[in-house]
């Protein structure tokens, strides 16, 4: 069942902001739309809601079409069966704590909405702040007012929009952890909209890359991380630095002419150039000549700038002219000869494209 | 047409709202968006919009047509006549052309006065260490609300040929050959200035309060001093605030009505406001002549509120930040002494003497400049209570000011409803509409609903349905604005999230919009009570002895030259009616108000 996206395509004006993108979200499923801003991820989702009206494509929830601008058809939000939280969070300001989260309950006639609201309550760990009103609660506790209030009416799907970009750095990652949990408590599908890929990747079973109203690609979190196939992909997705690697004499060479050793065997044509994507936290320096490098991937450079990070130097190092960038713990002078060691199956040819 | 050209954006402004000018003008909406989807009962929200839009539409433009029918014809209304362009071509003989000159002559001298000192007091108040700014602002905020024609009067009793001062002067000192007189420009520009200082430190007040503090301390940081700041960083940084709330200023001034009327007719100084009246109300009437007047004022008046809309716009973008920060305190020292003297003393000219001689007056037997000579009497306090006609007057003005402010509050709260939230197609058609009458002085809407309800087989001419419309259409846009701004400040998903937690839209709008914007709600009609309660412009051609209001009779007693009831009743009324107000505050609870 989950959520079924066709072809989806949605238009401002003369701006096509969506252009017939697909993909499912199985049951229990966690599915985060990752891109930059402007990409089209939030107008997605908000299709899904149904605070947009689609221009085409089909959108499915739970087996039931709730979008179909060819066949007429579009179901209001409030009969989604939604459960969405904000990146304002949007929580109403003149009711109580419980009476935000028991909203979705009353709206639909529910009488009883004591026990659900203490549940939804205690899930998010605010049982004590009931009868608060919002202007006396934290920024977090917001926050985990409106997942509350999400999860009170049994929603079918769960939708979120950036729901930790406007929490401080501490307390996003002690939420990421809860989302992850309680949905997967709750076992329904659920998207999740964000431009972090510190939360894309830590709290996805599956993340979808968009740009520019297009899906880049798609796949499991360690997959794009460390095998993307898309030169976008590996940029967005924690910077990546790119080497351009030649084919000759059925090997890699990297630019400053030393072999590339990969994990596998890559066949290639007799000059053919590929882009090797080469993740700054994969290296390491050791002096030349060191046995360190012994076994590794070895690049010759040469310090052309460094910033000291504290748990690790972010070097800039010059390899025949390409700067690649570095997070090491090793310490070197500006301006030392280094050698840039990694392990081969941390160096990945993107596909031709 | 009035404000033709204000057709871009129309969010009409604030000129006598209690907010602040600069506020209401909130940002709109993303320009792109298309209207939301409408769902669940849009059935009935979609008829509603059809009523508002047509309502509104008959309301505004009904007086437009009419006026301009009228200009176009040598007769009066309802009489047989032919089509003409006389009146048009008469706007250019030397008597109207100096009329022209006199009203933008008043208007200019008048604006730039109340600017001047409207600002300084906000400034002294807000920005230095001037003792007892709470009360001033108090005592600001009150005379705001004095009507025109009242305070007007005061100032006819005190400096007329036959008032207090020349009393004073003859009588009592025996002073001969030493005359005041206020029935000159120069008296109604100075009763003008009094009236709009309160309106030019409101608007100001809000720029002032919040600026934002990092403009002066980076100032003070490059070494200015704290006059050098004010001169150099401060008052530039406020000159699109005190451009637009100049050009309001003179809006105000050249459609001002009363007190060119009371103290310009006696002293043979015409308006066009004036002029308009003086030809429908007195024989040979020419309401052919009178509308185009009416047409051409409301034209004038048009370009400069569209002139201050684009000021104010560009303004909004520059200076305020939205973040309030710690704002300097300038030490008055040796000026303290002129600060208090202009603080205080325009309290004294604006509101505290005006009310002591309305007093004074109303409980003197026959007028007389000594008050040891007086003899006095409750009997005009009496004569109020024992008179049916000024008892109904009192209950007409219940009915139109507390029933017609809570028509126009619904309405308003429509049109924001649909102009800012829901947007359906045409709502900048709705937008624009409902904005027009801003534009047009009372005198000339009173006009043209004169000749059009003496051609509609509407009867109501003479009612108190009439004067409900007049009000409601002239100050529409206070409410939209009041309405307006506060909706725009509702944050969209906080309605949003409503219906994705299961509401239909009209569960949004009653559990989730109306109680967020219920205070701009209270606020709205406590303005449009006000501003109906001393309206007299546009009710001056449209009352008849049986729909009197408090307004109108206070009016027609002094017509009379009947200084003591006249006196008595305005005191009365305005004791009554902030009673009322009060008393409503206490009920609604608008002591306390929503957060967000």
């Amino acid at each position: 069942m989950g959520i079924k996206v066709s072809s989806l395509v949605k238009i401002y004006g003369s701006t096509t902001i969506v252009h017939g993108i697909s993909f499912n979200v199985e049951d229990g499923e966690f599915v985060t739309l990752l891109g930059p801003s402007g990409c089209g991820k939030t107008t997605t989702l908000r299709c899904i809601a149904g605070l947009e009206r689609t221009d085409g494509g089909v959108i499915e929830i739970d087996g039931k079409v709730v979008s179909d601008p060819q066949q007429g058809i579009f179901v209001a939000p409030h009969e989604r069966s939604l459960g969405m939280v904000f990146q304002s969070y949007a929580i109403w300001p003149h009711m109580t704590v419980a009476q935000n989260v028991a909203f979705p309950l009353e709206v639909r006639g529910e009488k009883n909405s004591r026990e659900t609201v203490a549940w939804a309550l205690d899930v998010v760990g605010l049982k004590a702040l009931a009868g608060r009103q919002p202007s006396e609660l934290s920024g977090g506790q917001q926050q985990r007012v409106a997942l509350a209030r999400a999860i009170a009416g049994r929603p079918k799907v769960l939708l979120f929009d950036e729901p930790l970009s406007n929490l401080d750095a501490r307390l996003r990652d002690r939420t990421r952890a809860e989302i992850s949990r309680i949905q997967k408590e709750l076992a329904i599908p659920a998207v999740y909209v964000t431009h972090d890929q510190a939360e894309a990747l830590s709290m996805s079973d599956r993340i979808i890359v968009m740009d520019a109203g297009h899906i880049v690609e798609e796949g499991l979190p360690r997959t794009l991380y460390r095998r993307p196939m898309r030169r976008f992909t590996a940029d967005f997705i924690g910077a990546a630095n790119f080497l351009t690697v030649v084919h000759r004499d059925q090997a890699w060479f990297a630019p400053d002419g030393s072999v590339v050793q990969l994990d596998h065997v890559e066949p290639g044509e007799p000059g053919e150039k590929r882009e090797a994507v080469l993740r700054a936290e994969s290296m390491s320096l050791c002096a030349k000549g060191d046995p360190a490098a012994a076994g590794l991937n070895a690049l010759h450079g040469k310090v052309a700038n460094l910033q000291y990070m504290g748990p690790h130097i972010e070097y800039s190092i010059d390899i025949s002219g390409v700067l690649l960038n570095a997070l090491c713990k090793e310490e070197f002078e500006r301006g030392a000869d280094v050698l840039v060691t990694f392990r081969p199956q941390d160096i990945h040819l993107l596909p031709r494209p | 047409m009035s404000v033709k050209s204000a057709t871009v954006d129309t969010a009409s402004n604030p000129a006598g709202t209690a907010a602040p000018a600069e506020a209401p003008l909130t940002p709109r909406l993303s320009e792109g968006g298309a209207s939301e989807p409408l769902f669940g009962s849009g059935w009935l929200l979609g008829s509603l919009y059809l009523a508002v839009s047509v309502l509104v539409g008959l309301l505004v433009l009904i007086p437009l047509v009419a006026l301009l029918y009228g200009s176009l014809r040598n007769a009066a209304p309802g009489m047989p006549g032919e089509w003409t362009l006389a009146n048009w071509a008469a706007l250019a003989s030397p008597g109207i052309a100096g009329t022209f000159a006199t009203t933008i002559g008043i208007g200019i001298a008048a604006s730039i006065l109340s600017a001047v000192f409207g600002t300084a007091i906000a400034l002294i108040v807000h920005r230095t260490d001037f003792r007892g700014g709470r009360v001033v602002t108090a005592l600001v905020s009150l005379s705001f609300f004095l009507p025109s024609f009242i305070l007007a009067m005061a100032w006819i009793i005190i400096g007329s040929p036959g008032g207090l001062i020349n009393g004073i002067f003859e009588d009592v000192l025996g002073l001969e050959g030493w005359k005041v007189d206020v029935y000159t420009i120069t008296g109604i520009i100075f009763v003008m200035v009094l009236h709009q200082i309160p309106f030019v430190y409101l608007a100001m007040a809000g720029p002032i309060i919040g600026m934002d503090a990092t403009f002066e301390e980076a100032a003070r940081a490059a070494g200015g001093s704290p006059l050098a700041v004010l001169r150099r960083v401060t008052l530039p940084l406020l000159s699109f605030s005190l451009t637009s709330s100049l050009v309001l200023s003179f809006v105000l001034s050249i459609e001002q009505f009363a007190i060119p009327a009371l103290m310009g007719i006696p002293g043979h100084v015409t308006v066009l406001a004036t002029q308009l009246y003086l030809l429908v109300r007195f024989p040979p009437p020419d309401y052919g002549l009178a509308s185009a007047i009416g047409l051409a004022l409301s034209a004038l008046t048009g370009i400069a509120i569209w002139l201050q809309r684009r000021i104010a716009r560009k303004g909004r973008l520059t200076v305020t930040t939205g973040k309030a920060g710690r704002l300097t305190t300038i030490s008055l020292g040796r000026w303290r002494f002129a600060a208090n003297l202009l603080c205080w003393g325009y309290l004294a000219l604006a509101l505290i003497i005006p009310i002591i001689i309305l007093t004074y007056v109303s409980v003197l037997k026959y007028f007389t400049a000594n008050p040891l000579e007086g003899a006095y009497t409750l009997r005009n306090y009496v004569f109020l209570f024992d008179s049916g006609a000024t008892l109904r007057s009192f209950w007409n003005t219940l009915i139109v000011s507390g029933l017609g402010a809570l028509g126009g509050v619904v309405l308003a709260a429509f049109i924001s409803y649909y102009t800012l939230r829901q947007r359906p197609p045409g709502y900048r058609t709705l937008d624009f509409t409902a904005s027009l009458p801003f534009g047009m002085p009372g005198v000339v809407l009173g006009l043209g609903l004169l000749w059009a309800y003496a051609y509609l087989p509407l009867p109501i001419y003479g009612t108190l349905m009439i004067l409900i419309i007049a009000f409601v259409t002239r100050f529409l846009a206070y409410a939209t604005e009041t309405i307006g701004g506060r909706l725009v400040q509702i944050d969209k998903s906080l309605e949003e999230a409503a219906w994705t937690a299961g509401a239909t839209r009209i569960q949004g709008i009653g559990r989730i919009l109306v109680p967020l914007a219920l205070p701009s709600l209270r606020g709205a009609y406590f303005l449009l009570f006000m501003a109906f309660f001393r309206e007299i412009s546009s009710a001056v051609l449209l009352y008849t002895a049986s729909s009197n209001v408090l307004s109108t009779s206070i009016w027609s007693f002094f017509e009379q030259a009947n200084w003591g009831l006249a006196s008595s009743l305005s005191l009365t009324s305005m004791i009554v009616v902030l009673a009322f107000m009060y008393g409503l505050m206490l009920i609604t609870g608008g002591h306390r108000s929503a957060k967000t």
